[in-house]
């Protein structure tokens, strides 16, 4: 008896510990639509779409789904791909796959989700990045699916009840704010510090960070001072992270003279350097280390471009422009040597040589291309060799730059779309400021020789930011987002958050007779006036991830925009 | 046969106490949000199984009780019962439990 009751009682710890054991390393990845599915899916007929009503943010029998997995051990070095799976749609009310058999413990995973319906046109995606996967845990991931090209708030909804209260949020109110500044880190989570909030009527110091993995937001460690007007961009260490550069800024004191490096690990800020007080600076990151370009103090501009070393951390200075300025436009158009090294040029558009913008950098002085020799003034015209936007005459201040790659052709080209900002216009004792509908693609056609072609963005943006979001490779089409903001010049009068996805591409024009960049806004697919607003922005930012993905900010919600693809 | 009987016995205790600890998985936290309504919580349901303890053990009896009549015929009824349950629910598609996507409208 003894021995019968000793056995059922090793079984029975035996059991409990194989099942306990057992019960980890599960993975459950569930795709959230960026609708209220109760008051649109739930009426999905079950084999075609009825007019009248919009199912594309459904995820419906005549889709598909491909899962696409990478992963990497090292956070330094990039994903590569391990699993693509194609999931069939089998179901109106939902469904569940199993995606692989095994994940690696102690490797970095990103999913990358892509829904398509039946035409097989792009519909939906959404990512996560940066999964430690450790088989001694549980795993239940969500990824946040956005409609391609189009704009959705993180976690509104679009039925009639709004349900604004359980969006994600920023440190900002309904009134919004200005100057404050965002990036993405490496781990696909989202940096936003500072600017200016009206409805607090002052230069805030906070900083947080939002994981768009569960849609939380954390307050970090703030600024150690207020700060506005800030330059930011992300350096790689070789960290999970990235370290965050904040350079210079203003607030009701002044201008900053701190290059700060804020690390989320340690959630620290530690000062890398002093240089000159000055606001307006513009911060980019090229092949791991980042670039600071500018500034002005006042009526006094600078022409320093630092660079911080993503192996010292050093700050240095890397080259001199030729025209010193602030407000300016700024894009990576960096080339790639023979032996695979990164070559750092920094295109360098417009701006003003003070603080306040209301003296435009103009003629010869109006583009500078930067390298590691130095800088050097750049032709500016349009097709036919002329200047039909005036903008050697009347400049072009705060106009959000972006770069865009297309690779669909035997060589590869970096083109820079930028929209919006401003132009003086009048003669010298009525000058004025004025905004357009602006939205001009750059693109190189010689040595230190630069052309721009012409097209309507949908609004007036004073001071926009813009950023390239995800497109498929070889695709002959690339995209970017941008966060509009005001129209006017004043930084007093607020907006509307408008957000737009520009597609830029190769096209003939006849006029010319030869091939331009055309770029057009995406027609949205949503009706965004079904977004409450009443969230008002003057100017905000704008932030990339690593999936391709946008994320804007300026009033009290987050916004995502969805890319077409992982970047490539 | 002590040894089939042993197998049955870990079939039947592995079947009774599997459906319960599959469920009892860490939920996911510090998420607030409504968009989409398409959450899945898969509930906390924890069966108390370990509250099936043989109050047996403390009986004193001057017959070992698994040589009774009795004993046998409702060890044999459950064993039988417990693989054939086993079988059944063995024999069927299994819900994927490990790494799985998924989606509701």
């Amino acid at each position: 008896m003894k021995r019968i009751l000793s056995l059922l009682m090793f079984l029975l710890v035996g059991t409990l510990v194989s099942c306990e054991s057992g019960d980890t390393g599960n993975f459950k990845i569930s795709l959230k639509l960026p609708i209220d599915s109760d008051a649109v899916c739930n009426y999905l007929p079950e084999e075609e779409d009825e007019d009248g009503l919009d199912f594309t943010y459904c995820i419906n029998t005549t889709d598909q789904i491909m899962l696409s997995i990478y992963s990497k051990a090292d956070p330094a070095e990039p994903y590569s791909i391990v699993d693509r799976k194609l999931i069939k749609v089998t179901n109106n009310s939902g469904g569940k796959s199993e995606f692989i058999r095994s994940l690696k413990k102690g490797n970095y995973y990103r999913f990358f989700v892509e829904v398509t319906n039946s035409n097989e046109k792009l519909k939906l995606t959404g990512g996560i990045d940066g999964v430690y996967y450790d088989d001694n845990e549980n795993y239940k991931v969500d990824i946040f699916l956005g409609a391609i090209g189009d704009m959705v708030r993180v976690v509104g909804d679009r039925s009639n009840e709004k349900n604004d209260y359980n969006s994600l949020k920023s440190y900002f109110d309904t009134a919004g704010s200005k100057g404050a500044a965002a990036v993405a880190l490496k781990n696909g989570k989202i940096y936003l510090s500072g600017g200016y909030s009206f409805d607090y009527d002052k230069t805030m110091k906070n900083s947080m960070i939002f994981n768009m993995g569960k849609l939380s937001s954390d307050g970090v460690k703030n600024l150690p001072v207020p700060l506005m007007d800030h330059a930011v961009a992300l350096l790689d260490d070789g960290s999970e992270t990235g370290i965050v550069v904040v350079a210079f800024g203003s607030n009701e004191e002044g201008n900053s003279n701190s290059i700060l490096a804020y690390d989320p690990d340690s959630d620290s800020y530690k000062t890398l350097g002093l240089k000159e007080n000055s606001t307006g600076a513009k911060a980019i990151s090229i092949d791991g280390d980042v670039y600071i370009v500018g500034g002005c103090n006042g009526d006094t501009a600078y022409n320093k471009i630092y660079k911080v070393s993503k192996t010292t951390l050093a700050v240095e200075e890397f080259a001199t422009l030729k025209t010193a300025r602030c407000n300016q436009s700024i894009a990576d158009v960096s080339t790639t040597n023979a032996d695979g090294i990164i070559v750092p040029r920094i295109l360098v558009i417009g701006g003003s040589s003070d603080q306040d913008g209301k003296k435009p950098v103009m003629g010869n002085a109006f583009a500078e291309l930067v390298t590691v020799s130095g800088s050097t003034e750049v032709t500016i015209s349009d097709r036919t060799g002329g200047d039909s936007s005036d903008l050697l005459t009347g400049g072009l201040i705060s106009g959000a730059a972006a770069t865009v790659r297309f690779d669909d052709l035997e060589q590869i080209e970096k083109v820079v779309p930028i929209v919006g900002g401003y132009f003086q216009v009048g003669e010298s004792e009525n000058l004025s400021y004025d905004t357009y509908q602006s939205l001009f693609v750059f693109s190189e056609t010689g040595s230190n020789k630069w052309v721009y072609d012409v097209n309507v963005a949908p609004s007036k943006c004073a001071r926009p930011s813009m950023v390239a979001i995800g497109t498929t490779e070889k695709s002959a089409a690339q995209y970017a987002a941008f966060n509009c903001g005001a129209e006017t010049f004043s930084r007093e009068s607020d907006t509307d958050q408008k957000i737009y996805v520009v597609q830029i591409k190769r096209a003939y024009s006849d006029e010319l007779g030869m091939n331009i960049f055309s770029a057009s806004v995406n027609e949205s697919l949503m009706n965004n006036s079904d977004v409450d607003s009443g969230n008002m922005i003057v100017d905000g930012p704008i932030a990339a991830n690593s999936l391709g993905q946008a994320f804007a900010f300026g009033s009290l919600f987050v916004y995502q925009i969805s890319g077409y693809s992982i970047p490539y | 046969m002590k040894a089939i009987t042993n197998l049955l016995i870990v079939v039947l205790v592995i079947g009774i106490l599997t459906p319960a600890y599959a469920q009892d998985k860490p939920q996911q936290t510090g998420i607030n949000l409504k968009v989409g309504e398409n959450f899945y919580f898969e509930g906390n349901i924890k069966e108390n199984a370990a509250d099936d303890k043989e109050e047996s053990m403390a009986e004193i009896q001057k017959t070992p009780f698994y040589k009774s009549t009795w004993f046998i015929t409702v060890v044999s009824v459950v064993v039988i019962a417990g693989a054939a349950v086993g079988i059944y629910f063995g024999t069927q598609a299994d819900e994927p439990e490990g790494k799985v996507i998924e989606w509701n409208n």
